[in-house]
């Protein structure tokens, strides 16, 4: 029987990644872009952004994206990761894995990530913190990707 | 393939609602200074977001019909054998509350590119809210019954 | 950028806390070196190893426990001025490595 619970952090860890990959993609494409120009475009107001003062929103929605990730996945661990050996679909199981293992780089990264954007004498170093904000948006990207496929294989009951 | 097809309902859905919630959320700003990071997500032009978030929609409905019937095959049938009769009604409010969003899309693009937009301001207000609120509700009942059984 | 009331001592520790933290983590999980393990099905913790009987074992919260333990004490014990020699590229070059390193040690999961 699927618990109310499981359900509603699952839902809600996938809300939080929401908007950390609305965040983390208008600062990368902001960074990578050219000097902005005023413009009435769809695309060009997404990169015309602020893209500094997303930072603290990126840090502590990452923060309780993982806790939450962290609070759901005993409930993978015994209830999906056991089913997905079980038919031996090991890509899927691995995929997870990896997951598991950018989040927490993503985690040990956001101090940098932070120091980068919002320090005061770290303005001159453009290249790193381009850097660092691709790795942390590929990163979400890739987690969301997979949590969502694997919830599509199954989900947590 | 048809888990693919998901995924890219799912991401089309979540550009949508990143545009329909900067716009939803501007049209309920009074005009100030945006100093936190809430206002300065509501402080957008929301003219700018009208045709992004009609192609968006259509182009999410017209994936979410395609694999519609794939659904039904595979997750309703077993939501009928698990007798979760409260998740198939959240679905029908779901596929209910999408056609009604595309209904609404042409006269909501009316009144955002061809009305000017010092008229009809709470016209505007109301019907962009409520394409706000059917976006999330169908991304979050989409999220649920994705997490009950999805599509493999 | 903003002028936040940080030090420059707490900058540097931060900095080495960034660069330590994938280091320990990846040696970690590749050595399967685990503060203690939890064991979901029972809800419990332990610092051994359980019989089968307690499910499965999970090694994921004392990776991150150690990582972050060791990057703190190793962020603090750095001297300031050997930190601000550090090169700045190092703080995405690191978690890069890591990050790569990663997806090649998980195509384990590819040879089953």
């Amino acid at each position: 029987m699927y618990s109310m619970w499981s359900t509603i952090l699952v839902v809600t860890h996938g809300i939080f990644a929401v908007g950390l990959i609305g965040a983390l993609t208008h600062q990368v494409i902001a960074l990578w872009s050219t000097a902005p120009t005023p413009s009435d475009n769809f695309f060009a107001r997404l990169r015309n952004v602020r893209s500094g003062s997303y930072t603290n929103a990126v840090v502590i929605l990452y923060l309780l994206d993982f806790a939450l990730g962290a609070v759901i996945y005993a409930t993978y661990r015994i209830e999906v990761r056991p089913y997905l050996e079980d038919i031996q679909f090991y890509v899927a199981a691995g995929s997870f894995e990896t997951k598991e293992h950018l989040a927490a780089l993503g985690l040990g990264l956001l101090p940098a990530y932070w120091l980068f954007w919002k320090a005061p004498g770290f303005s001159a170093h453009g290249n790193e913190r381009k850097y660092i904000t691709l790795l942390l948006a590929f990163f979400v990207w890739w987690n969301f990707l997979v949590g969502h496929i694997l919830n599509n294989i199954r989900g947590l009951p | 393939m048809i888990a693919f097809w998901d995924l890219v309902h799912a991401l089309l859905a979540i550009g949508l609602l990143g545009a329909v919630t900067h716009q939803g959320l501007s049209v309920w700003r009074k005009p100030a200074p945006a100093r936190a990071f809430i206002d300065r997500f509501r402080a957008v032009n929301g003219g700018g977001y009208a045709n992004a978030v009609c192609v968006l929609y259509v182009l999410t409905f017209a994936l979410g019909s395609f694999i519609y019937p794939q659904f039904v095959l595979d997750v309703k049938g077993s939501l009928i054998d698990y007798g979760m009769r409260k998740t198939i009604f959240l679905f029908q409010l779901k596929e209910h509350v999408a056609v009604t969003g595309l209904c609404l899309l042409p006269v909501y693009w009316h009144f955002w590119r061809t009305v000017p937009l010092t008229e009809d301001v709470g016209v505007r207000k109301y019907l962009t809210t409520l394409l706000m609120v059917a976006t999330w509700w169908n991304l979050v009942v989409g999220h649920v019954l994705n997490n009950v059984k999805g599509l493999v | 950028m903003n002028n936040l009331l940080i030090s420059e001592r707490m900058i540097s520790r931060l900095i080495v806390f960034s660069l330590v933290f994938p280091v320990i983590y990846v040696v970690l999980y590749y050595n399967e070196l685990a503060l203690f393990r939890f064991y979901p099905l029972v809800g419990e913790l332990h610092l051994n190893i359980q019989p089968t009987t307690f499910g499965p074992a999970m090694t994921y919260y004392g990776w991150l426990v150690i990582a972050a333990i060791v990057g703190a004490v190793v962020a603090f014990a750095v001297p300031h001025r050997w930190a601000l020699r550090l090169w700045a590229g190092w703080s995405w070059l690191v978690p890069l490595g890591a990050t790569l390193f990663t997806f090649i040690y998980e195509t384990r999961w590819l040879l089953h």
